[in-house]
C-alpha cells in the first residue's frame, strides 16, 4: 500500500494548517484553557487534507526543505500525515521527525507552561504520537529515526525519551548539507553519528537551498537565511546572511498556488532587509519583491519576522512601508501581520544584550525606534505581534520598569504584545524552572500590562480584520469565548496581584 | 564506520574519555577552539569512550554543544572498554586527534602511555 522508503513527519501540531491563520497555531504553546483539550486542539491545529497515500496537502516548510533535496537527490521520500503512517510501515526505512517546538522548552511554550503550570498541548501531542503504535511497530520493523529543526537541541534534556523511542540520530542546525549522506548511510544501515551540529561555516549557499516540491503551511516561502544584527539571545544571527534569487521565491509560490494555497507569508528573520545595504533596509528590491508576488498571489502577503528599526527607517527614508501598504498592497488585504521583536524598554540592558539591534540609530534612541514603528505600522494597517523578554541575564529591576513605560507609550498602537521569559538552559537540567518564584513583581506589572494591551487590541483586530470569512464563524466563536474567558479570569485574580504587588512593594520599602 | 564526508573528512577529531559527572564545557571548547584555529579547520568529531552509554553521556556533555557556536561538532559514542578504545585509536591513527580524559584514569592511561600517545587530562584524581 505504502511506497516510500523515506518518511518525513511530525505530530498534528505541526502537520496543520492551523485553519489558514498562523497566528492561531500559536494556541498549540498553551494549554487548553477555558475549552476541553480536543477543542483547543481543534482551534490550534486542525487535521490537514491528504491525498490518498496520507500525504498532506500542506506541511511545515523546514520537512518541505528536507524533502526536496531528498528528492533531487533521487530518494523516494515524502512527507506523511501523522495520522496515515502505517500505510508505510512496509517500506519504511528511515523516519525523519522534524518540530519547532518539541518538549515545549522553546518560547512561548515554556512561559505558558511556567504559568498555568500545565504542560502545553504541542508536548503533549508530540510525546503521545512518539508514543503512539506506529512508532513502536517501525522500531521494531528496524527504521532508523532521525530527528531534527530548529529544536533538535531539546532532545538534549530528554535523554530518557531520545532512548525509549529509540532515536538513531539528531541534527541540528542548516540541514541540505548532511542530510543526503547521513539517510544514505541510514538506508545502508551504517551507524549513524549521534548528534550533528552543523556550525554557520558549513551552511549551504543559495544553490545548495532547493526549491520545494509541495506546498508549505499557509504559504510560507524564505527570502532569506541570516541576519546581521548579532543578539545575544539568537542564534540565527551567527549563520551567513544569503538572499533568496526573487525567481527562486517565485518558483516555491507558484509551487503553494499549485496546491491551492492562495496567500503568502515572506520569511526571513527581517524582512525588511531582504536585499538591504547592510541593516538599512532599500526600497527597490522591496518593491520589486511584493510587486512580483502580487502580481501572482491572489491572496493576501504576510511577514513572518521584521525588526522594528528597519520599520522606522524604511518608512522614514524611503517610505517603503506605506508604499508597500498604500500602493501594492491594498487591493487584496486590508492588513499586513509580522513578529515584531521589542525584547526590552531598557536603554542599558538593550545596550548589552542586542546593541545593533536599534541600528542604524544608537541603542540610546531604542524606546523612540520602538514607538516610532508602532506609530508607523499602527498608520499602515501592519499589525505586529509583539514579544518582550523578561528575566535576561543581568536584568535589574529598573530594566523592567522601563519596559513597563515603554508599553504605556505603545498603548495607542494596534498590537498584541506577548511576555516571554530568558531561561537558561542550565536551569532545565532540574525541571524545576517553572518555579513561581522565578517571576518577580516587576515581572507581574509587566505581564498583567501585556495582558491589558493585547486582550483591548485583541478585540478591535477581532472585529475589524481577523477571522472575516464566513467558513471561519466557529473558529472566530471559538477564539472569542476563549477571550471572554481569559478577560474573566484576569478580572477576578487582578485585585489578588495587585494587593501582592502593593505588599510586596511596601516590604521592599520596609527592607530597604 | 562511514563518516559523514561533508562535515568529518576534513575535521579534527577529539577522543573524550568520560567517567562520570559534567565535562567542564569552556576548556574542552578552548582546545577544540586551539586545534581547530591552529589548522584552520571548522569541523571536529568527538567519539565518546565511556561508561555511561548513547544518548544518556549527553548528560555530560551537552554544555559543550550549547556553548559552541562556530564550529560544526559530530558526536559518536565508541564504547567503553580498553579494547574499544584501542580499535578507535588504531581508526584514527592518519588523522589528527587529540586525547582528553575527563579524569586521570590508569586504565585508560596506560593504553594511551603504551600506544605512545598524548593525552590532556582536565582533573587530576
Amino acid at each position: 500500500m505504502g511506497e516510500f522508503e523515506v518518511v518525513l513527519t511530525s505530530d498534528r501540531t505541526m502537520i496543520s494548517n492551523h485553519h489558514g491563520k498562523e497566528f492561531l497555531g500559536f494556541l498549540a504553546t498553551g494549554p487548553a484553557i477555558g475549552v476541553p483539550k480536543k477543542v483547543w486542539m481543534w482551534l490550534a491545529a486542525p487535521k490537514i487534507k491528504v491525498d490518498s497515500l496520507g500525504r498532506p496537502i500542506e506541511a511545515p516548510y523546514g520537512l518541505r526543505k528536507i524533502e526536496a533535496k531528498l528528492i533531487d537527490s533521487g530518494f523516494n521520500a515524502a512527507i506523511i500525515d501523522p495520522d496515515h503512517l502505517k500505510k508505510h510501515l512496509d517500506t519504511m526505512k528511515v523516519l525523519m521527525i522534524g518540530h519547532h517546538d518539541y518538549f515545549a522548552y522553546g518560547p512561548p511554550s515554556s512561559e505558558w507552561w511556567m504559568i498555568t503550570k500545565r504542560e502545553p498541548v504541542n508536548r503533549e501531542s508530540f510525546i503521545s504520537f512518539m508514543n503512539s503504535p506506529v512508532i513502536k511497530k517501525a522500531k521494531e520493523k528496524g527504521v532508523k529515526i532521525i530527528a531534527g529543526g530548529p529544536a533538535a537541541w531539546q532532545w538534549l534534556w530528554e535523554l530518557e525519551y531520545w532512548k525509549k523511542w529509540g532515536i538513531d540520530s539528531v541534527v541540528e542546525g542548516e540541514a541540505e548539507r548532511v542530510v543526503v549522506e547521513l539517510v544514505q548511510q541510514a538506508l545502508e544501515g551504517e551507524e549513524l553519528p549521534d548528534y550533528v551540529y552543523v556550525g554557520p561555516h558549513d551552511s549551504p549557499s543559495i544553490e545548495e537551498i532547493p526549491v520545494i516540491k509541495g506546498a508549505s503551511v499557509n504559504g510560507l516561502v524564505e527570502i532569506m537565511r541570516g541576519c546581521p544584527r548579532g543578539c545575544k539571545f539568537c542564534s540565527v544571527t551567527l549563520r551567513p546572511l544569503r538572499f533568496m534569487p526573487l525567481e527562486h521565491i517565485l518558483k516555491e509560490i507558484r509551487v503553494n498556488l499549485k496546491s491551492g494555497v492562495r496567500e503568502v507569508i515572506l520569511h526571513s528573520e527581517d524582512v525588511l532587509l531582504y536585499g538591504a545595504d547592510g541593516v538599512k533596509p532599500r526600497a527597490e528590491p522591496l518593491i520589486k519583491l511584493h510587486e512580483a508576488i502580487s502580481k501572482v498571489v491572489p491572496g493576501s502577503i504576510a511577514w513572518a519576522h521584521a525588526s522594528l528599526a528597519a520599520i522606522k527607517y524604511a518608512e522614514e527614508k524611503h517610505r517603503i512601508v506605506s508604499r508597500l501598504m498604500k500602493e501594492i498592497l491594498y487591493d487584496k488585504q486590508d492588513y499586513l501581520g509580522v513578529e515584531v521583536g521589542i525584547e526590552t524598554g531598557s536603554v542599558r540592558l538593550s545596550k548589552i544584550i542586542m546593541p545593533a539591534k536599534s541600528a542604524p540609530y544608537p541603542p540610546e534612541k531604542w524606546p523612540d525606534v520602538v514607538e516610532d514603528a508602532f506609530r508607523i505600522m499602527h498608520e499602515n494597517n501592519v499589525i505586529p505581534a509583539a514579544t518582550i523578554i523578561l528575566g535576561l541575564p543581568e536584568e535589574k529591576p529598573e530594566d523592567v520598569v522601563e519596559t513597563a513605560e515603554l508599553l504605556d507609550r505603545l498603548r495607542p498602537y494596534r498590537s498584541l504584545i506577548v511576555p516571554m521569559f530568558f531561561v537558561p538552559m542550565g536551569a532545565l537540567k532540574n525541571k524545576d524552572w517553572f518555579r513561581r518564584n522565578a517571576i518577580k513583581e516587576e515581572h507581574i506589572e509587566v505581564m498583567l500590562k501585556t495582558l491589558d494591551h493585547s486582550l483591548y487590541w485583541a478585540e478591535d483586530i477581532m472585529n475589524k480584520f481577523y477571522l472575516k470569512e464566513p467558513y471561519l464563524f466557529p473558529v472566530r466563536l471559538g477564539l472569542k469565548i476563549f477571550l471572554n474567558y481569559v478577560k474573566y479570569k484576569t478580572n477576578k485574580l487582578r485585585p489578588k496581584i495587585e494587593k501582592m504587588l502593593l505588599e510586596g512593594k511596601e516590604e521592599a520599602k520596609a527592607t530597604a | 564506520m562511514k563518516v559523514l564526508k561533508t562535515l568529518e573528512n576534513n575535521a579534527f577529531h577529539l577522543v573524550l574519555i568520560l567517567n562520570e559527572g559534567k565535562v567542564p564545557s569552556a576548556k574542552v571548547i578552548g582546545e577544540i577552539q586551539r586545534k581547530l584555529t591552529s589548522q584552520q579547520l571548522w569541523n571536529a568529531t568527538i567519539y565518546i569512550i565511556s561508561n555511561v552509554s548513547t544518548p544518556f553521556y549527553f548528560e555530560s556533555v551537552r554544555d559543550l554543544i550549547l556553548n559552541n557556536v562556530r564550529y560544526s561538532l559530530v558526536f559518536r559514542y565508541a564504547g567503553k572498554s580498553q579494547e574499544d578504545l584501542v580499535k578507535l585509536l588504531n581508526q584514527l591513527k592518519d588523522k589528527p586527534f587529540e586525547v582528553i580524559l575527563e579524569k586521570e584514569t590508569p586504565t585508560y592511561a596506560n593504553i594511551l602511555n603504551e600506544m605512545g600517545i598524548d593525552y590532556i587530562v582536565l582533573k587530576e584524581v
